[in-house]
């Protein structure tokens, strides 16, 4: 298809939001409610609790996530910076900033498991235990697929697949890396800040 | 991305031909993957329908001396229920939408053909993880379908059939959420020139609205099954009351999808016989655009009112669920109005699809009333969880979903093969059925008064429970037999009479494309002034041969 | 000579038994009462709306059906703001009505007296009942249960008297549910539940458990009887607990098999002996279908210090063993099945 007819919809008009782009849309709210049901269950169990986090757990350190938070944060800043520069048809700057990301993002997931790593306590200590592990795990096998999906990305970046008015794939992806960098904000501040 | 190659182009050289088994197997056809969803979901009707026989069969005297092992019994209930609903129901209204929206909004398939078959082929192999259970230690999943914790815990119901049906239905998760994605993307990006939203048939509009309450609930009831599934195999917590956990908030979770699940189950057929009345009543659909609003409205407030199956559980603000629960009643209450007021002043025509729609809407309106009794939340306390809410259940999702299912087998088989059903067979398989229900269903509402618990295999401290049951169980043998001349007639009307483009002389898109429709769906599309288009085209074409008349004359 | 009105009171026959049995059942409690009333309103709101409809869908059905060889198309009627706006506010004004109803039917069932005629604590196993009035004035623990998981026990309830009753579960959930109360509450782990009951006439009222909790769910009755408050004192001052007589002593020996029953929570005998003054062994058999052991400890109920406890087994036939220390003749002694802890006997030591 030529890039004319990508502009215009099946009904022959204008398009608002490519058929993609749409998908991706309504595929993150469905994320969304999936979280949605991890994070009630989370404050379900702490109302519940006496004490939070239950006597024998200390209160997650937040310095060592806050420099991965930052380090996520900043992906989402660069990934951004790579779909306006394919917005201008500069595919190259693409390609960079895709690939910072890319690397961002491995960082992240190389802290998450150092993270894993310090606490003392696993998913069968209780339901502090199961709920960290869930809301974390479960982020972190989004990173993963974020960065999968980034991957290929990159891969058809480098192969010279994207133009300026053909790159809903770039667009879909960097939708989908900012959701997952909003997931570990609200996250970060649940589990680590919140007391 | 590669979505675009994916679309069928009408140009395209005829492939070389293949058996009908290849075939339909590597199809991306949204026709093609409809009648598989519809066959599939068929199939999964007999299997729940013969699991009900055997549920039946058992209750007929009290002392459940058919199957000696309780366990066994709970299987089978279980086993129906997520065959009904989740394998048949559902999926049978996503086989029609599938086969049905993209003909109505004049689009040459679906917005992602090959996640279109994916999200198929993901509910036999769901459905292969449920049901091999019975191959599994300790057997099948056996806590009913709700699979409520503690009772499903590692502790209480240690064998692997629990897991497997906690795995088949996140399948069928992923299989509805990509089909919710399909239809919406299907129905926002894909409508033909002149289809504005205010002209959709209101079968499109109720797969819209169903497919955004799937998108949105369903991965609330995702993430309770995940978490189930931890806490039975890696020592999660999140059920388990002794260290924490919180059995309710498995309610919670579950209901806030399993609520909705029920619009997702009777919207779509609220959309067909919304279809069906005006056609065969031969006027427009009374009030379209509050009968949409109030498709939205039900959608909204379906979300609010999860907490209704749990108000004998003590641990809900029960004040705020009654009320919103009573709401709903108000958009349900506005679409029986229009329904009627169509009916109202037309030309009426009993044809087979039209008998089931008046099944439809005389049964469904028996499950709406005694709906009424179970949203008060004091009443519930005396008839939850006893044989008057499966009455309720099944006067919703049977003399609602089902008639709604068959009347849409007689409407768009035409459509479908070409050819024209029985009609005679079609009328003798409704009263069947008709009468079968409510002698299978109606001694429910009795029994429940008199205090049956649902779920229990035996009976034998309370003998007179047993007439009841008997009518009941003879009830269900009805309907068990009347699925044979369905079936008979499906078979024997391969070869009826030719149905050509439009047998009804119906109003939307679907029927203006010849019958069964080309692979690219439509070779023309006539102007879209209003949501029905080919009524107003036939009306033209009438109105200029009179003038034609007129003129030779 | 007349068959209008024959078919008048033809179908007035018909009708009127299953109006009546459509009334809400004659409820036993204060609180059933306001419940039946509220059902008795609905009912007739239901079947008001239920005949309105009806007519309508039949008259049209009948007087708008197509005359044969009319082709003719009727009335394009597309929509009524006027109809459509009153029959959406007509609904609603019925559902706010019948919320107020609710509202205040909820509001007086679930409020809490200041003093009570007694608590009960009734707690749910697999798969019966116990109920726990506290301790009597001659000390004894007023614990209603009936051994090995066999019969359905009795609760006991003062007449005409408001009772609480705690609800606990440590284990599944279960579902307190008497039909001729009209009510019923689930029995939640982790959770306080409790209502109160006033039974109004003397009986003996049916109940069983109402939430799918395992396999003899469908076994797990009990029964409410409801006396005098004489009879009720009485009964309560005098209680004795319940256990199984177990004459059969010459059985004694230093090597005890106790046995399941094949797929239910139950011991084959609900009496075990053995020799006393010199450790024992203890076999279970299991007669398959479900996993149990025996647990055995001192005194009459499942509290006391525990002397031995057997692994628990699953399949048919299956054994496990364990070794006690040297019992005394004549004390009292208890074992159970820690899976189904009603599940349980009388050990004597001879």
């Amino acid at each position: 298809m030529s890039a004319a007819t990508e502009e215009l919809d099946h009904a022959g008009r204008p398009e608002g939001m490519s058929m993609p782009l749409l998908g991706m849309v309504l595929f993150i709210a469905s994320e969304i409610m999936f979280f949605g049901g991890l994070f009630a269950m989370y404050f379900n169990l702490r109302a519940d609790a006496d004490h939070w986090p239950p006597e024998g757990i200390e209160h997650l350190h937040a310095t060592v996530p806050a420099i991965f938070t930052v380090v996520l944060v900043l992906s989402s800043l660069t990934m951004h910076l790579g779909v306006m520069a394919i917005r201008r048809g500069n595919v190259k700057a693409l390609t960079r900033w895709v690939a910072i990301t890319l690397i961002l993002g491995v960082i992240f997931l190389a802290g998450q498991i150092y993270d894993y790593s310090t606490l003392d306590f696993t998913i069968r200590d209780g339901v502090f235990g199961s709920s960290f592990y869930t809301l974390t795990g479960f982020h972190g096998a989004h990173v993963f697929g974020g960065a999968v999906y980034l991957f290929i990305v990159l891969i058809r970046s480098l192969s010279g697949q994207f133009s300026a008015s053909h790159h809903a794939a770039v667009e879909g992806a960097s939708m989908y890396w900012h959701f997952v960098d909003v997931v570990w904000i609200a996250l970060f501040f649940t589990l680590y800040v919140l007391k | 991305m590669t979505s675009v190659a994916a679309r069928p182009a009408a140009a395209s050289p005829a492939p070389k031909r293949k058996s009908w088994v290849v075939d339909y197997l590597t199809t991306t056809d949204h026709k093609k993957i409809g009648v598989m969803y519809l066959i599939f979901a068929f199939f999964a009707f007999l299997v729940g329908g013969l699991l009900a026989l055997g549920v039946r069969a058992q209750l007929a005297d009290a002392g459940g001396s058919m199957i000696k092992d309780p366990d066994t019994y709970n299987q089978m209930f279980t086993m129906h229920a997520t065959a009904m609903l989740f394998f048949f129901i559902i999926p049978i209204w996503a086989g029609w939408g599938n086969y049905i929206v993209p003909l109505q909004i004049g689009a040459l398939d679906m917005a992602y053909p090959r996640i279109n078959a994916l999200s198929f082929w993901l509910l036999p192999a769901g459905f292969l993880a449920v049901f091999g259970g019975y191959f599994a230690r300790g057997g099948p999943a056996q806590a009913g379908w709700t699979e409520y914790p503690p009772l499903t815990s590692q502790r209480f119901m240690p064998g692997t059939g629990t897991d497997l049906w906690i795995l088949g239905i996140l399948l069928v998760g992923i299989s509805s959420t990509l089909g919710a994605i399909n239809f919406l993307v299907t129905i926002f990006k894909m409508r033909a020139p002149g289809m504005t939203m205010w002209r959709m048939p209101i079968f499109t509009w109720n797969i819209l609205v169903t497919s955004i309450l799937t998108l949105l609930a369903l991965p609330v009831l995702t993430s309770a099954l995940i978490m189930l599934f931890i806490d039975r195999n890696y020592g999660g917590s999140f059920f388990d009351p002794g260290v924490g956990g919180d059995a309710i908030m498995y309610q919670n979770l579950f209901w806030f999808y399993s609520h909705p699940a029920v619009y997702i189950m009777i919207l779509p057929a609220f959309g067909l016989i919304s279809e069906v009345i005006p056609v065969f009543s031969r006027k427009p659909l009374f009030g379209y655009k509050a009968f949409v609003l109030a498709t939205a409205g039900i959608g909204a407030l379906g979300f609010s009112v999860w907490a209704h199956h749990m108000f004998a559980t003590g641990q809900v603000l029960l004040p705020f669920f009654a009320l919103m629960t009573s709401f709903i009643a108000v958009p349900t209450g506005v679409k029986f109005f229009n329904w009627i007021a169509t009916l109202w002043q037309g030309k009426i025509t009993f044809e087979t699809p039209m008998l089931w729609a008046f099944g439809f809407l005389t049964m469904f309106l028996i499950g709406g009333i005694n709906g009424m009794f179970s949203a008060q939340p004091p009443i519930d306390y005396a008839i939850h969880d006893t044989y008057w809410i499966v009455a309720h259940i099944h006067y919703v999702l049977f003399g609602g979903s089902v008639f709604g299912v068959y009347a849409s087998f007689y409407f768009w088989y035409p459509k479908v093969t070409g050819r024209m059903m029985d009609e005679r067979i079609g009328k003798f398989h409704f009263w069947l059925t008709f009468v079968g229900f409510n002698v299978a269903f109606f001694p429910m509402h009795m029994l429940g008064m008199e205090g049956m618990p649902r779920r229990i295999s035996s009976y034998s401290a309370n003998p007179e429970w047993e007439f009841w049951n008997q009518v009941s169980t003879f009830g269900a043998f009805l309907i068990g037999i009347s699925v044979f001349p369905f079936l008979y007639n499906l078979w024997k009307s391969r070869r009826g009479p030719v149905a050509g483009n439009d047998p009804w002389r119906a109003n939307s898109l679907e029927w203006w494309t010849s019958s069964p429709p080309p692979v690219h769906n439509f070779d023309s599309i006539p102007p879209i002034r209003s949501e029905r288009p080919v009524m107003d085209n036939r009306l033209e074409r009438e109105a200029e041969a009179a003038l034609a008349k007129g003129g030779a004359a | 000579m007349r068959p209008v009105g024959r078919h008048k009171r033809l179908i007035a026959a018909a009708v009127a038994p299953l109006l009546l049995s459509a009334c809400a059942r004659e409820p036993m409690t204060v609180q059933g009462e306001k419940i039946a009333t509220l059902y008795n309103i609905v009912l007739v709101i239901a079947l008001l709306i239920g005949a309105g409809v009806y007519a309508m869908i039949l008259l049209s059905a009948i007087r708008y059906r197509k005359k044969p060889g009319d082709d003719t198309l009727p009335p394009q009627t597309h929509g009524n703001t006027t109809f459509e706006v009153v029959w959406t506010l007509v609904p609603t004004v019925i559902a706010l009505g019948l919320f107020g109803m609710s509202f205040a039917a909820i509001r007086a069932i679930d409020q809490p007296k200041d003093s009570y005629a007694a608590v009960i604590e009734v707690k749910g196993y697999q798969w019966s009942w116990t109920f726990d009035y506290g301790t009597n004035a001659n000390g004894v623990r007023v614990l209603v249960q009936t051994p090995n998981n066999r019969e359905a026990p009795q609760m006991m309830v003062p007449v005409g008297e408001t009772v609480h009753v705690e609800e606990r579960t440590d284990n599944v959930l279960h579902s307190f549910f008497v039909p001729d109360f009209l009510f019923k509450r689930d029995l939640v782990p982790g959770k306080a539940n409790g209502f109160d009951l006033t039974v109004t006439s003397p009986g003996i009222y049916e109940g069983q458990c109402a939430e799918l909790c395992g396999t003899e769910h469908a076994l797990m009755t009990f029964t409410v009887k409801a006396v005098g408050r004489a009879e009720f004192d009485k009964w309560f001052n005098e209680f004795v607990p319940p256990r199984p007589k177990c004459e059969d002593t010459a059985k004694a020996a230093t090597e005890v098999t106790i046995r399941s029953i094949e797929a239910r929570a139950e011991f084959t005998d609900p009496c075990a002996y053995g020799k006393a003054g010199a450790p024992l062994t203890i076999n279970f058999v299991n007669g398959g279908g479900m996993p149990h052991n025996v647990v055995l400890v001192e005194g009459i109920d499942n509290n006391g210090s525990q002397l031995a406890s057997t692994p628990v087994v699953n399949g048919s036939s299956e054994k496990s063993t364990a070794q006690t220390p040297a019992l005394e003749a004549g004390k009292e002694y208890t074992f159970f099945c820690v899976v189904h802890p009603l599940m349980a006997g009388k050990f004597v030591a001879v």
